[in-house]
């Protein structure tokens, strides 16, 4: 009987120590030169938070009412959204360059001139886009020394579209204009307030 | 007749001063508070760790070479640069992002300022022994310590440029090299009891 015992044991801690030996070395795709252990795979955690301020704009204030550029202004977010809103529905191309701050003015037509976006095919894009379509307001977000207007623009058929776009506001010597500073946020990118989820978990192989 | 005029004017007056009271109330009143909101990002970076066993840098190269023969022997190229005093060598280890970046800012001696802080680090007399080799992503991080010097933790990340490795500065300056130098710096060798056969 202890012998048996002991076999079992014994089977035991070698079943144990051969599944411990026969687990596969994670492949890495590069090599240390100098001797070294086996790899290990670990992980490692980064919690980034984000603070916003949400509105919801009411019924009555949602609709984006555009104005011809000698009535329009910058002097709040909400109007300089207006502007930007009535620079494009006008294909006014000089007034919607004014729309920018200066430095994501620069950045934007040098990435567009770079994907051969010019003039033209701006104009088009907005008279196919978003000539005589209703443009609502969705939300206005505060999150630092920017403004964010969720909008939408309705389809031909004046159903809202199933996009709700971003555009990002900040202040340049009194006005408030567009700007690219928060293309690469990940506020921006995840939009909670489309998507309700106030945590995301990304895994990055 | 006057009473009627005295009418309009007292309307005249009344929507004067109630119309501004008015405007402001309905821009207050423009949106409903949804009020101030979190949103937390949770990202997870699996990366693979190595140990390095007992290595201690022997030898050292005296001329510059070029080759992709593996991140930590272009750590040991880039301490060399520094033995024999050559900045341009020194500068060539660095990724082109990095380089460009001293060169726009060439006011502020960003690379000399580098370049001084490891030759107040690493001279002939020191002892340079590798301890970490991580991969995550695409950058090979490469931990190590210089005995001469007070004990500090050195951590260097280099990712591949033309098939040769190089160090991203701008990289150490991001959350996640900082977290991963810490984490790794404070692991524990005891995890890290076999060594990889494959390795030369």
């Amino acid at each position: 009987m202890n012998r048996l015992v002991k076999l079992v044991v014994v089977g035991f801690l070698v079943v144990t120590c051969a599944a411990k030996s026969d687990e596969p070395v994670p492949y890495v795709w590069v090599k240390p030169t100098f001797a070294a252990s086996i790899p290990l795979q670990k992980n490692l955690k980064i919690q980034s938070n984000f603070e916003y301020h949400l509105y919801k704009p009411n019924k009555t204030t949602e609709k984006v009412r555009l104005v011809r550029r000698k009535y329009a202004s910058n002097d709040n977010a909400e109007l300089a959204l207006t502007s930007r809103m009535s620079a494009i529905a006008s294909l006014d191309y000089s007034w919607w360059l004014d729309t920018w701050t200066t430095d994501s003015k620069t950045l934007a037509l040098d990435y567009y001139a770079s994907k051969g976006l010019d003039k033209a095919y701006w104009l088009a894009e907005w008279k196919e886009q978003f000539v005589g379509r209703n443009i609502t307001l969705k939300y206005k977000v505060e999150y630092g020394d920017y403004v964010v207007m969720i909008y939408n623009v309705a389809q031909p058929n004046g159903k809202p579209s199933y996009l709700d776009l971003p555009l990002v506001f900040t202040k340049e010597q009194g006005d408030w204009l567009v700007s690219l500073e928060l293309r690469a946020n990940p506020l921006i990118h995840f939009s909670p307030w489309i998507s309700g989820k106030d945590k995301e978990l990304v895994s990055y192989e | 007749m006057s009473k009627h005029k005295s009418l309009i004017t007292r309307a005249t007056i009344v929507f004067l001063f109630i119309s501004p009271v008015c405007l402001a109330q309905q821009s207050a009143g423009q949106y409903e508070d949804l009020g101030q909101k979190t949103f937390t990002l949770e990202q997870e970076f699996k990366y693979f760790h190595q140990k390095y066993d007992n290595a201690v840098i022997e030898h050292y190269y005296d001329e510059q070479v070029e080759a992709s023969d593996g991140p930590d022997r272009e750590l040991v190229r880039f301490l060399s640069s520094i033995l024999f005093d050559d900045f341009d060598w020194w500068q060539s280890i660095w990724d082109q992002a990095t380089r460009d970046d001293w060169a726009a800012k060439a006011s502020l001696n960003k690379a000399e300022r580098s370049y001084n802080f490891w030759k107040a680090r690493f001279n002939k007399n020191s002892k340079v022994e590798l301890l970490d080799f991580i991969v995550m992503r695409e950058y090979v991080c490469i931990g190590f310590k210089i005995s001469n010097e007070s004990a500090n933790y050195y951590f260097m990340p280099f990712v591949q440029e033309h098939g040769l490795w190089r160090l991203d500065e701008a990289f150490m300056s991001t959350e996640l090299y900082q977290k991963l130098s810490l984490q790794v710096s404070k692991s524990d060798s005891a995890d890290f009891n076999k060594s990889d056969s494959s390795a030369e």
